[in-house]
């Protein structure tokens, strides 16, 4: 579910985010039928994209947890608001310990930002990502 | 973060159209989202 709430976050700044010339793009583990149900489900205007070996997690060093970082007790507050957003758990695809992340790239080869999800309910602050926006 | 092995992967959409990552930050500053699962 903490996906689909950061998800809907971040589809509410899209337009913020453009309008700082960026881009917003997602890439998430899982098949098309999923991501098609991802998009369908949570009205995604943005691109989203597939990873389905993981290739592109490993690169880019996206961290895998433990039952800590997926359901110990830190992850609880996120989950509560995330249910109260009206988001819910759906399957977790072939790799269920692999965490988020968020950076911001470019333009050209520069990474602005990185924000390396600690746990499942661990995000990038929103205000961040605008200020890296902001500072390049 | 290898940003250059990053930028030479091939990654398709839902509708099997190819993206080269490196092309989605080359002319324009792009907020890349790490989504754990579509579930």
């Amino acid at each position: 579910m903490h996906c689909r709430y950061h998800a809907a976050q971040l589809r509410g700044h899209e337009s913020e985010i453009n309008e700082k010339g960026a881009r917003l793009v997602a890439i998430g583990t899982g098949d098309r039928r999923y991501a098609q149900a991802f998009i369908d489900d949570e009205e995604i205007p943005f691109l989203v994209l597939l990873d389905e070996d993981g290739t592109a997690a490993e690169i880019a060093e996206v961290k895998k947890g433990g039952w800590m970082q997926l359901a110990g007790p830190a992850t609880m507050p996120g989950a509560l608001r995330a249910t109260a957003a009206g988001h819910r758990q759906h399957r977790t695809g072939r790799r269920p310990r692999q965490l988020g992340a968020t950076f911001v790239l470019g333009p050209g080869d520069v990474v602005r930002y990185e924000h390396l999800d600690s746990d499942v309910s661990d995000h990038a602050p929103v205000e961040e990502i605008l200020d890296a926006l902001d500072a390049g | 973060m290898d940003l250059q092995a990053l930028a030479g992967l091939v990654l398709e959409d839902v509708e099997g159209t190819e993206h080269r990552l490196g092309d989605l930050w080359a002319a324009q500053p792009v907020v890349l989202v790490f989504l754990r699962h579509f579930g």
